[in-house]
């Protein structure tokens, strides 16, 4: 029940537009509820995501108004060739195509911001975790925590050359969901680990 | 010959100790079709096979300092086990073999121990840390957890959740759901049709040698795994295929092969796919090459 709660307020909480009481709220509620933590972190990662989209993109130059006239005149004389209004799509088409992939494809500073912050939720939940499994670490038996430390670093390895591919290339969207997989891996790799001492 | 004879009395007697000194305790009790039954077994192996009685009945075999057996419930509930034993026990471990309904619902925990599951056709759940694990026939959902172990599975599984470290994953005849996540572990997977399957690793290599329905999906993600699928030639999907630093490769029927350094493709193959129905088929790298292959030998 307070999850379900707690959820209908992601939404107001990364907009910013939560009182101060319900952000403290929700920030108890995820440092001690593993799967709320986990639908926030994938609600911030689209919120981050969706906010760097403009809401339409208009081509740089208006072309209608090249064509209208010239579709007049040949309307004057009534019939207007297939294969120009054909050359004409192609042409629309192309361009429109083009300037949308270049506009999309610009590096947008706000869109970096973005998930800058959405990276900076999935380190602190890393650092939680981190400190839940250091916490058990001490009762889990020595071959135990060799195992888990070993797969820990493989996860560590990936996420530092996702994060490194992502500097060079900041607006690549693939990359950034690379990144998001890899912290949430960690993640969730790091609360099994610190389980195990619970569980044995 | 005196003193061969001799020499072979004292072997004899070397071997037989431990084997006296292990105690065999058995216990059955009846128990309802779809019992849920928990074991616990940290070190050695647990057996646990479905048959068509509705009853549970268990031999457990236990080493010297090996811990002791317990074990209760009936009806709807049964628990039973190994308690007082090391984890990092070196020796051989307790046996556990249990006989188990075959609609039960079956919990194991494990450390090292091996856990073999046969013929259970309800609900089976396994952790483990080191201990492999072996499952065989079709239960509707499984999970089988292992942080540094193997699992093998063979059957018509419906419902699959495979997670491992290092362990490799090997899955033979699944048809229904199946989701697999390893992080060295290498990954197979074999089945005449595949109806929904997720594979993520990390560094681990994924194979795929399976038909997909007409309506399914498969998702493979790695890092820095090399991912190859071979896909009979009858295959009917939309394809999306991409990687940041890796390379991709396609030998499909009626499909040009991907040029040098493309990083990413987009493509359909079959009729069905052509107009934006079949199979999808999506798969993700950072660094690990991408192969996809026709097994030429058509269904």
């Amino acid at each position: 029940m307070i999850c379900h709660t707690i959820r209908d307020q992601f939404d107001g909480y990364l907009a910013g537009t939560l009182d101060p009481a319900g952000q403290a709220g929700v920030d108890l509620h995820l440092a001690g509820c593993a799967e709320c933590r986990a639908d926030f972190a994938s609600t911030g990662f689209l919120a981050a995501r969706t906010a760097g989209l403009r809401r339409e993109i208009a081509p740089a130059t208006d072309l209608w108004t090249g064509i209208a006239p010239r579709l007049g005149a040949r309307g004057r004389r009534l019939s207007i060739p297939v294969w120009w209004l054909a050359a004409a799509a192609v042409v629309l088409v192309s361009v429109s195509s083009a300037l949308t992939v270049a506009l999309v494809r610009r590096p947008r500073p706000d869109a970096v911001i973005g998930f800058a912050s959405t990276e900076a939720r999935y380190q602190h939940a890393a650092l939680e975790v981190s400190g839940l499994y250091q916490r058990a670490r001490d009762s889990l038996a020595p071959e135990t925590r060799l195992v888990l430390e070993r797969n820990l670093a493989v996860i560590e390895r990936a996420l530092g050359e996702a994060r490194d591919a992502l500097k060079a290339d900041p607006a690549n969207r693939a990359i950034e969901a690379m990144v998001v997989a890899a912290y949430q891996r960690k993640i969730a790799f790091l609360e099994r680990a610190a389980s195990l001492d619970r569980e044995s | 010959m005196r003193t061969a004879g001799l020499r072979l009395v004292l072997a004899a007697m070397v071997v037989a100790v431990p084997v006296a000194a292990q105690r065999k305790q058995t216990k059955a009790f009846a128990a309802a079709p779809d019992v849920a039954i928990r074991i616990y077994n940290l070190v050695g192996v647990t057996r646990v096979t479905g048959w068509d009685r509705d009853s549970i009945s268990v031999v457990a075999v236990i080493p010297p300092g090996g811990g002791g057996f317990f074990g209760g419930g009936g009806g709807r509930f049964a628990k039973m086990g190994i308690e007082g034993q090391d984890p990092s026990l070196t020796g051989p471990g307790s046996e556990l073999d249990v006989k188990v309904p075959g609609g039960a619902r079956v919990w194991i925990k494990s450390a090292s121990a091996k856990v073999e599951l046969t013929n259970v056709a309800g609900e089976v759940e396994v952790t483990s840390i080191t201990g492999s694990i072996e499952l065989q026939g079709s239960p509707r959902v499984s999970t089988l957890e292992s942080i540094d172990g193997g699992v093998t599975v063979t059957g018509a599984v419906t419902v699959l959740r495979v997670r491992t470290g290092a362990g490799l994953v090997k899955v033979t005849g699944a048809r229904g759901d199946i989701s697999v996540s390893t992080i060295q572990g290498p990954v197979t997977i074999e089945s005449d049709q595949l109806v929904s399957a997720r594979i993520e690793s990390v560094s681990g290599r994924v194979e795929v040698r399976a038909g997909i329905s007409l309506d399914g999906l498969l998702e493979v993600e790695t890092h820095d795994g090399d991912v190859q699928l071979v896909l009979p030639g009858t295959t009917d999907a939309r394809f999306d295929l991409s990687t940041v630093k890796g390379t991709i490769g396609t030998t499909l029927p009626g499909q040009p092969p991907i040029p040098m350094g493309e990083r990413s493709a987009r493509f359909a193959v079959g009729k069905k796919a052509g107009v934006g129905r079949g199979a999808g088929i999506t798969v993700r790298t950072f660094s690990g090459a991408i192969r996809i292959d026709s097994n030429r030998k058509g269904g």
